[in-house]
């Protein structure tokens, strides 16, 4: 039946059908000038040098993400006995980001050829885009619980405990991240006809019910994966924050900076996808009168955001690098064991005790 | 040592933008979405050389029916609902049977 789509749906000898179906001979000195408004949107058609410029950003991102992240867990994971449960939560959080960059290379060579590799990789590469994005808040979300915990409910000392409380938590993490991300399985390799007039990778629900689906994943996507979140965050901080500036602990505090440049990049990354993916479900509804330089607009939106949130996963390693002063102590002490920095030794010999002394965690 | 690193990454980023440069390249691909906001009405049969009926998907509900002019080559949306409009698609819709 379709064995042709080009001209199945294509009616060419229009000229010949319209004389013979209409018999026109009136409106012979009609002359037509087209309305604006009905002509149709095409897709983004970005120069060349934009889609190489982000086949190359993506490439920077993964070899920027994979070697940052990959240090993040060796200093986290060396120091073993020594864990807290935010060492945990931070090293899920390193996974959930590793395993984000592994799939940007997906990304490259889609932004150029469309999506060439089939259906079971275009599920899996959504999956994985949906986990990331749910287990990174809510690690985020552990976190921030965790620091209430220990500086407002002064649960220091069951450290032991809260560690083991942390691995289940960040189990549960992703068994939820997980269940949350199912519907990305919607997600197939298709042909698009109408735009692209390329293979590409997107969300394809049932016809009748394809808006119904969309909306719903979107609100899961707003309400579980931002808005529920930054609440819960936002609260326990709060309530941290006063109290830590009650108790001029300068320890703790120096802690809370590490934390607080985390959440704010992971707000800084992912706020701006929230907003566009708001306006756009709006513009899909037809709730407000638009054309075709507000739709594109929109698009374009989309893309840079989603772009913006993927760049989340090269961010936290910089971030412990520049502003976790424990953490490039920990990883320069590292290399010194390792014999990389030789002659650093002797200057930081006379730390080595005192480090020795500390038991808290490789970042806070 | 970073040195060596950052030209490595150089010449990996040169490599690369030459391979890609001679590969066809696309749009950027988001999701889909209907293409007419507005349609034509009118009765402008005259001066239409092609007509492409695009059936709804999970992506667009609309039936879109796009017509290509005559003079100008440009595009315009049909409106599905107007008479003279579903009597091309109901020859389009006889044209796919086999």
């Amino acid at each position: 039946m379709m064995t042709d789509p080009n001209s199945s749906n294509h009616l060419v000898d229009f000229h010949e059908f319209y004389y013979e179906e209409f018999n026109d001979t009136d409106f012979s000195n009609f002359t037509f000038v087209p309305d604006e408004k009905t002509i149709p949107c095409s897709s983004i058609t970005m120069a060349s040098a934009v889609n190489i410029s982000f086949s190359v950003f993506y490439v920077f991102i993964f070899l920027l993400a994979i070697p940052g992240n990959v240090i993040v867990g060796w200093v986290i994971g060396s120091n073993r006995r020594l864990l807290s449960a935010s060492d945990v939560y931070l090293f899920n959080l390193m996974l959930a980001d590793t395993l984000l960059a592994l799939i940007l290379p997906f990304s490259a060579v889609n932004v150029i050829h469309g999506w060439v590799f089939g259906n079971v990789a275009c599920k899996l590469v959504s999956l994985v885009k949906e986990v990331n994005f749910y287990t990174s808040i809510l690690f985020l979300v552990c976190i921030s619980v965790d620091r209430y915990m220990v500086i407002v409910r002064a649960m220091e000392s069951q450290k032991a405990q809260r560690r083991l409380c942390s691995g289940v938590a960040c189990g549960l993490v992703w068994v939820l991240g997980l269940v949350l991300s199912l519907p990305s399985f919607y997600n197939e390799a298709f042909f698009d006809k109408r735009m692209f007039n390329q293979t590409i990778c997107a969300e394809r629900f049932e016809t009748d019910h394809a808006d119904e689906w969309r909306l719903a994943t979107r609100i899961m996507r707003h309400v579980l994966g931002f808005a529920l979140p930054l609440v819960v965050m936002l609260s326990c901080y709060s309530v941290t924050v006063v109290r830590l500036l009650r108790t001029r602990c300068f320890q703790k505090q120096r802690a809370m900076k590490v934390i607080v440049a985390v959440v704010v990049a992971f707000l800084v990354c992912w706020t701006p996808f929230h907003v566009s993916t708001i306006i756009d479900t709006i513009l899909r509804a037809k709730v407000v009168q638009f054309g075709c330089t507000m739709r594109t607009s929109v698009e374009v939106a989309m893309f840079a955001t989603q772009n913006l949130g993927l760049l989340h996963c090269c961010v936290n390693p910089v971030l412990y690098a520049f502003v976790g002063e424990k953490f490039r102590r920990r990883f320069l002490q590292l290399l010194h064991r390792k014999g990389v920095l030789e002659r650093f030794s002797l200057s930081k010999s006379s730390k080595s005790s005192s480090l020795t002394s500390e038991v808290p965690s490789s970042f806070l | 040592m970073t040195s060596k690193i950052i030209s490595v990454c150089v010449i990996v980023f040169l490599a690369f933008l030459t391979i890609i440069e001679g590969m066809s390249l696309r749009g950027l691909a988001v999701d889909p979405r209907c293409r007419c906001i507005e349609t034509e009405s009118r009765r402008i049969g005259k001066h239409i050389k092609s007509v492409e009926l695009f059936p709804p998907s999970p992506h667009c509900k609309d039936l879109e029916i796009i017509a290509t002019l005559m003079t100008t080559g440009q595009e315009i949306c049909l409106d599905p609902s107007a008479p003279w409009v579903k009597k091309i698609i109901d020859r389009i819709i006889v044209n796919r049977k086999p």
